[in-house]
């Protein structure tokens, strides 16, 4: 059978394609945040003074309108070059995962392990911690976590909104991956005071 | 080494803008040689008597696809890594139609009609001065076009992030569709040429 060079090529264009999809169902190849730090989490560590060093990737006009406390910025493109050698555990977040886990993978690949991710970035800090949302009606078994939230959103000089939603404290409870991401559109900006 | 180069940090800016440019001349090159530096090619592309261009992007999307695939399997490339432009869908749709219309009046897309330009057309001068206005005047018109501009706002979405599909299978797909897609063209080129269409 004599083929063009085009037909050649579609047909190299189709093995690889073919290789690729055995490849991929077979074997997947994700960057695997195995290290991940929730927000509440973040909040005790920095309440109860632990050392952490907290990394905000985003650009620096994000990080001067808002940043969680005790936060340095280092946007992501000085990521690959900022010095991060230290043995003190490295904490990275941005506005919500996604600059996040690009600089997790880049800080994997420098060979450095102590790092964790915050899950929900500063989105999450600003609607779970310093601002969060508890039930009028609370259930035996939330009493606890609900005080505790309030004296954690107070000491970050923050403060509780109520809600209707019988649900809102699921989102402390649920360790798993699987959450609902919050969506800002308005800016992060300081209420009261 | 591996990529991308600028984010790892193997090369600068200044680099990163050699790169750029040597990149920008040899597909302005490939264009020209492709005959895409012609509008009557391009124009015949909606007509269906000529189907270079759909064949041209087909090739470099798949072929695009493939290498990202193979390099990031071998941990040359980190597609995490990769700037994506975000996506607002229904303003992204509005601007393709409209650059569809801009490119059957004009004969020539942005890239095309800088290709025309260099190689002394002067329909690819007019395009060209085309674009600097309408680039001028959506500047001007930015304030007011901004809340539509960044309406429907999906991130940076990947066709593999938003049907869940591993990358492979997704890959295997696209490069299945454009073969037929090839073969097709090929059918509607002798059809509407060969046909006395």
């Amino acid at each position: 059978m004599n083929l063009s060079l085009n037909q050649k090529l579609g047909v190299l264009a189709f093995v690889l394609s073919l290789i690729a999809m055995v490849i991929s169902v077979s074997y997947s190849k994700q960057t695997v945040i195995e290290n991940e730090i929730t927000v509440l989490e973040l909040a005790k560590a920095i309440r109860s003074r632990e050392k952490v060093l907290l990394i905000d990737v985003r650009d620096q006009e994000s990080f001067w309108e808002f940043h969680i406390p005790t936060a340095s910025s280092i946007p992501l493109s000085e990521i690959p070059y900022a010095d991060l050698e230290t043995q003190i555990p490295l904490v990275i977040y941005s506005g919500d995962d996604s600059l996040a886990t690009k600089a997790y993978s880049i800080i994997l690949n420098r060979r450095i392990s102590n790092v964790a991710l915050l899950k929900g970035g500063v989105h999450d800090w600003y609607e779970r911690i310093l601002y969060p949302k508890i039930p009028f009606e609370l259930a035996e078994q939330n009493k606890t976590l609900a005080s505790e939230i309030k004296e954690i959103a107070e000491f970050f000089g923050g403060k509780i909104n109520r809600t209707e939603d019988e649900t809102s404290l699921d989102y402390y409870r649920d360790t798993n991956s699987k959450r609902i991401q919050t969506k800002r559109e308005t800016p992060l900006v300081r209420m009261g005071c | 080494m591996n990529g991308p180069f600028y984010i790892n940090g193997w090369i600068g800016e200044e680099a990163s803008l050699i790169f750029a440019l040597v990149i920008g001349i040899a597909f302005g090159f490939f264009l020209e040689r492709a005959g895409l530096g012609s509008a009557k090619k391009l124009a015949a592309q909606f007509y269906g008597t000529d189907m270079t261009v759909f064949k041209m992007m087909f090739t470099a999307i798949i072929t695009a696809m493939i290498g990202l695939f193979w390099f990031d399997l071998f941990g040359w490339m980190d597609l995490e890594l990769v700037y994506l432009t975000p996506t607002f869908i229904i303003p992204q749709l509005i601007g393709g139609l409209v650059f569809g219309v801009g490119f059957i009046i004009g004969g020539y897309c942005p890239g095309t009609s800088c290709v025309a330009g260099a190689t002394g057309s002067l329909d690819g001068w007019m395009n060209i001065l085309g674009m600097l206005s309408g680039i001028l005047i959506f500047g001007e018109l930015y304030p007011i076009l901004e809340r539509f501009y960044s309406s429907t706002p999906m991130g940076e979405i990947t066709l593999v992030d938003y049907f869940g599909l591993p990358s492979g299978i997704m890959l295997f797909i696209l490069v299945t569709v454009a073969l037929v897609g090839f073969w097709a063209s090929g059918k509607i080129e002798s059809k509407t040429t060969g046909g006395g269409g």
